[in-house]
């Protein structure tokens, strides 16, 4: 038997990875990141890879990655083939900063001085220290229970840290690009961010996500975000990549007293996208905004999976995301609201919207509300459903044809979510985007 | 030619029959108004004639300026020239009233191998249209009849049929529910559009909306039939004597 055609499962995969890491590190094995290393890479190690037995992967069955052929990748030795100008989301007027396979390329980024933020990389196997970074790295994803945020603690080499300083607001949009090369052979990758909005900043953040090559590119990435004191952040995440792309996002976010933050998720393709995004609004009159647009065709699956967690009195949250599945696509949604004791006067809405346009097209979604305090006001309200006959004749009888009539309603479906974009330049783009994928489904 | 010409046409709605073989042909330049009492299968004729799906046709035939207007589409009956203006117009969130008519007209001017209209004579011909039935601007950057209150839905369709230049147009019960000013106003769009070569068919369920727009002919149907035919004196003498009249009179037939 030739040893090189067995495929090692994904888990095998992860734990020889996690080996070959530990075996690397000299001097820093035993300092805080890489102890933070080694119990979250237990913690996933105990579980494995969730199976549709556990309650929050129910819907979404991961056993596709033990079929991929992947490697552990960091980087890519050769990305002259990559001109960013030609990304579809670059005309956006923004300070892009470019991630390949999870790590910063300097060749590629179109980023200078800006007034007011720091961009900083951290190498986490060279560093044994985190310096001002190290209250705020791992603090979120720490305890998180969920696998791939695990994962990605246990594998990660690097950190993108943002801080928008004190005060400041930044000028324009910062751009982060993720390019997953997948040129040379299948990549599992583990791009890791840290955003830090300090004492009343503002800025805005769109995230760009492209795959390069025709081999499986499986991205996990993690987020950790601060927002401190009536600090202010919309962050606008774009998941328009290939058919080759496969998602993992885990979004963590921790806001303090009067911060407002607004997170969009615009899903429009890709093969594989599940999404965790959750904050905890631990302090008084706070902001959370949800948003989300996904639309499945093919056998795609769109997963969005929220948490928001009112732990303080007097805040506000909402969460508007509206599904269109074609083909045998299938979306999942699973909102949990949590309002603990504490927070009384707590406003907190959800919806959840969407539009089936096959017979084999599948949404599940479920609102999951845990209520504590007694003095509140939540709602939530989920719907699915073809598109309205009468809504789709009365467009006929005006001599605009069936399809077409479809695509007009699914645009404006989409755009009353669209339409919360803050960028207008990149709403339009967005825009012209879903009308060509319609267009693209359609013919 | 007629421009339309129903022959004993006879529709279904879950199996129920509601129009039983009814007959009615409209010439160029001609307004015929139907009245009929509530069920007797006036809004019924309506969606039939504009394609509506529910509605099974299983006899009968109607030429629409020559062409057998059963076997089209909606939307090419549209195209054919064919307008409804709709009892209860649907609201389209998120679609602006400009971008659906711009699309509108282009997709019928297109059927027609005709160019699309650019964008600056497309705003000049709404701007002279919206005049015809009293519109502000404000109107068309709105989304298609959400939130309108029932006189701007109906001034709404006026709008739209003002646009499209439909060669026939049928007004399904357009003055019900509409205040007096609001039904001058519609009336005046309509006489406005009325010429030698376009024909409509006004049904309606009230006498009144008559004095505005004055019939050639007046029908009445009743259980799915039109049971009697006149001038325009025959919509005040309904008036007068109510429907019941009609059902005796169809007894002593």
């Amino acid at each position: 038997m030739n040893n090189s055609e067995i495929k090692s499962d994904f888990k095998t995969m992860i734990k020889s990875e996690f080996e070959k890491l530990q075996n690397s590190l000299n001097g820093s094995s035993g300092s805080e990141i890489n102890l933070a290393r080694k119990d979250e890479f237990s913690s996933f190690f105990v579980k494995g890879i969730p199976t549709i037995k556990f309650e929050n992967w129910k819907y979404t069955n991961l056993t596709f990655l033990n079929k991929l052929d992947l490697k552990v990748q960091d980087g890519s030795e050769d990305v002259s083939d990559i001109n960013i100008k030609e990304l579809y989301y670059s005309e956006v007027d923004s300070h892009k900063i470019v991630l390949v396979n999870g790590i910063y390329s300097k060749e590629l980024s179109d980023f200078f001085e800006v007034d007011g933020l720091d961009l900083e990389i951290i190498n986490t196997t060279s560093s044994t220290d985190l310096g001002k970074y190290s209250s705020y790295y791992g603090k979120l994803t720490h305890n998180s229970g969920h696998p791939f945020a695990e994962i990605n603690t246990a594998l990660s080499k690097s950190v993108l840290v943002i801080e928008i300083k004190e005060n400041k607001v930044v000028d324009k949009p910062i751009q982060i690009i993720n390019i997953t090369d997948a040129s040379k052979h299948g990549v599992f990758t583990n791009p890791r961010i840290l955003v830090i909005c300090k004492k009343s900043s503002s800025c805005k953040i769109i995230e760009t996500n492209y795959t390069v090559g025709n081999n499986p590119g499986v991205k996990n990435i993690v987020k950790e975000i601060f927002l401190e004191e009536n600090a202010n952040l919309n962050y606008y995440k774009i998941q328009d990549d290939t058919e080759y792309s496969h998602t993992f996002d885990y979004t963590q976010a921790y806001q303090l007293r009067d911060s407002h933050f607004d997170e969009a998720a615009v899903s429009l393709n890709g093969k594989f996208i599940r999404n965790d995004l959750r904050t905890i609004l631990d302090s008084e009159n706070i902001e959370s905004h949800y948003y989300g647009i996904f639309i499945g065709s093919n056998s795609d699956l769109i997963d969005n999976h929220t948490f928001v967690d009112h732990a303080k009195p007097n805040c506000y949250s909402n969460e508007n995301y509206r599904g269109i599945l074609f083909d045998k696509s299938t979306g999942v949604f699973n909102g949990k609201i949590m309002v603990r004791p504490d927070a009384q006067k707590t406003n907190a809405y959800q919806s959840n919207k969407n539009v089936l346009l096959s017979p084999y097209a599948v949404i599940n979604t479920k609102p999951e509300l845990e209520i504590y305090a007694d003095d509140v006001k939540c709602s939530h309200g989920a719907t699915s459903g073809a598109l309205d006959e009468n809504s789709k004749f009365y467009l006929q009888t005006r001599g605009i044809g069936e399809k077409q009539a479809e695509i007009l309603l699914l645009n404006a479906f989409a755009a009353e979510v669209i339409g919360e974009i803050k960028i207008e330049k990149l709403r339009n783009l967005v825009l012209s985007r879903i009308e060509d994928k319609l267009n693209m489904v359609y013919n | 030619m007629a421009l339309l010409k129903i022959d004993n046409l006879k529709a279904n709605i879950n199996g129920n029959e509601i129009l039983h073989g009814l007959n009615l042909t409209v010439n160029p330049g001609e307004v015929h108004a139907i009245m009929g009492p509530n069920g007797s299968g006036k809004s019924t004729l309506a969606s039939v004639l504009a394609g509506k799906e529910e509605f099974e046709v299983t006899d009968g035939y109607v030429e629409f300026s020559g062409k057998n207007l059963l076997e089209m589409s909606p939307e090419d009956r549209a195209r054919e020239g064919l307008f409804l203006a709709f009892q209860y117009p649907v609201e389209i969130p998120g679609v602006s009233n400009a971008n659906f008519i711009k699309t509108s007209v282009n997709e019928i001017r297109k059927y027609r191998g005709l160019e699309s209209l650019d964008a600056m004579d497309f705003l000049q011909l709404m701007r002279e249209r919206s005049k015809l039935v009293e519109i502000e601007q404000s109107f068309l950057t709105r989304s298609v009849n959400e939130g309108f209150s029932g006189g701007e839905k109906k001034r709404n369709e006026i709008f739209q049929m003002a646009m499209l230049e439909p060669k026939l147009a049928i007004m399904d019960e357009t003055d019900s529910g509409l205040d007096i000013d609001a039904l001058k106003v519609v009336s005046k769009g309509v006489n406005k559009l009325r010429n030698s070569e376009n024909g409509f068919v006004v049904i309606t369920h009230y006498q009144r909306l008559l004095n505005y727009i004055v019939p050639d002919y007046v029908h009445i149907l009743f259980e799915g039939k039109i049971v009697k035919t006149g001038g325009k004196e025959l919509a005040l003498e309904l008036e007068e004597k109510g429907y019941d009249w009609v059902k005796d009179h169809i007894n002593e037939l």
